[in-house]
């Protein structure tokens, strides 16, 4: 599981297409959108939390087909199945390596933007927690999404509509947690049910995938 | 015994391929799979590596650890021979590197990225999976594709050697096999010729 996890990540890193990406790809949303909607700063701080999380959601999106597309192409998945190790683990190391190199990378980032909202340091304290706890559900669930879609030639535009859906929780209780903290209000329920979410999402993802890598394979 | 499968039906996309195959591979014993192109070879090997099902009959596989090497090589062009060869080690926790790089005569491109190697070369550090895995069981799809004769005849010294170690070989290929004791199961008689059982639209038009 480790020589997964640390290949996924030497290749995501090395092919430029996932951390660069999805980092750069981030970095534009949270700049262009005040660039947008202009310099009034009681109407950006309302807003800064959503387009926050919805930059996080969205640069994970980005690379969320290549998680088993690849190693289907070349065989890898195929040689992975009938290998001595549970196709759980591999799915739950594959997961992993994409949110290390995009929910993580944008967590460390984010509270760095959220200086040019002009937020306070609680805020930035708590837009940091709730993406480095909310995050991790954004690949789990993609894992599970990208294992449907394998094998399809236009896979890359199903997948999103796929599970869009199911990113709606994550996004709605990650950036209540952001907007309460902002706003100074009570975040205790929002952040428990962000990290609820993500706990249900890591344990039960890995054996849905695995099962769904299984019926496409065959 | 290594592996043995009976009467086994095997499907491919809900189409019965093969019927009725019967195999039996002891250790020491290599046997090659005989047919034109798309007899079912790959089919049946994928099935008795467990990757595709079959509806009827069983595989008996009391060596649980199979490696299989189809078409492709299983390498990812963007990391070097050496990372790939070390990914796999550790799926398979071996220590096999060193000589499966001395083997098959790796050690002058170990570590060139794999993008920048030909398809022989490519299919060479494909092969080193094979002494990687330990597995006593090798099932293989064409693994002389794209080979020069040096390395044809480099393999074929590998996998002798492998039989020797109580290995089991199967193998399916349009090359001639030159081993002793050679085993060939001719896939035309397993054919399924007609196939419109399952069809549901067989005889409307």
């Amino acid at each position: 599981m480790i020589s997964i996890l640390k290949r996924d990540v030497l290749l995501s890193i090395r092919s430029g297409t996932g951390f660069g990406l999805s980092l750069s790809f981030f970095l534009l949303i949270i700049i262009f959108i005040p660039l947008a909607i202009g310099p009034e700063n009681t109407k950006i701080q309302s807003i800064a939390p959503g387009v926050l999380w919805l930059g996080a959601l969205l640069s994970c999106l980005l690379s969320l087909d290549r998680i088993f597309q690849l190693d289907f192409e070349d065989g890898s998945l195929e040689a992975l199945l009938i290998a001595p190790i549970p196709l759980e683990g591999i799915v739950f190391a594959k997961a992993l390596a994409h949110w290390l190199t995009t929910g993580l990378a944008i967590t460390i980032i984010a509270p760095f933007i959220g200086f040019l909202y002009n937020f306070n340091q609680y805020t930035l304290f708590w837009i940091f927690i709730s993406l480095l706890v909310g995050t991790p559900s954004l690949s789990f669930i993609g894992a599970f999404g990208a294992s449907l879609t394998i094998g399809l030639k236009r896979g890359g535009l199903l997948l999103p509509v796929l599970i869009m859906p199911f990113f709606i929780p994550t996004l709605i209780f990650g950036s209540q947690t952001v907007l309460q903290a902002a706003s100074g209000m009570q975040i205790t329920t929002s952040f428990l049910f962000t990290a609820g979410i993500s706990a249900f999402v890591i344990t039960l993802m890995p054996f849905a995938a695995a099962t769904a890598i299984k019926m496409t394979l065959k | 015994m290594l592996l043995s499968a009976e009467n086994l039906t095997c499907v491919r996309n809900n189409r019965e391929i093969l019927s009725d195959i019967s195999i039996k591979l002891n250790s020491n014993q290599i046997i090659s799979l005989y047919g034109p192109n798309g007899s079912g070879k790959t089919t049946l090997l994928k099935t008795l590596a467990n990757i595709l099902p079959y509806t009827k009959g069983a595989v008996l596989n009391p060596e649980r650890e199979i490696c299989f090497l189809g078409h492709s090589n299983c390498l990812k062009a963007d990391l070097t021979v050496f990372e790939n060869l070390l990914f796999w080690n550790g799926i398979y926790q071996g220590n096999q590197i060193e000589i499966a790089v001395s083997l098959l005569e790796l050690k002058e491109i170990v570590d060139i990225p794999i993008i920048q190697l030909s398809a022989g070369q490519k299919r060479k550090v494909g092969l080193a999976r094979l002494l990687i895995s330990k597995s006593k069981l090798w099932l293989l799809d064409e693994p002389y594709a794209s080979l020069d004769q040096h390395n044809f005849e480099l393999f074929n010294k590998i996998m002798k050697t492998h039989l020797l170690e109580n290995g089991g070989i199967i193998i399916a290929t349009h090359s001639p096999i030159e081993f002793e004791n050679v085993e060939v199961l001719n896939m035309s008689n397993f054919k399924v010729l007609n196939n419109y059982e399952n069809d549901p639209f067989a005889g409307s038009f």
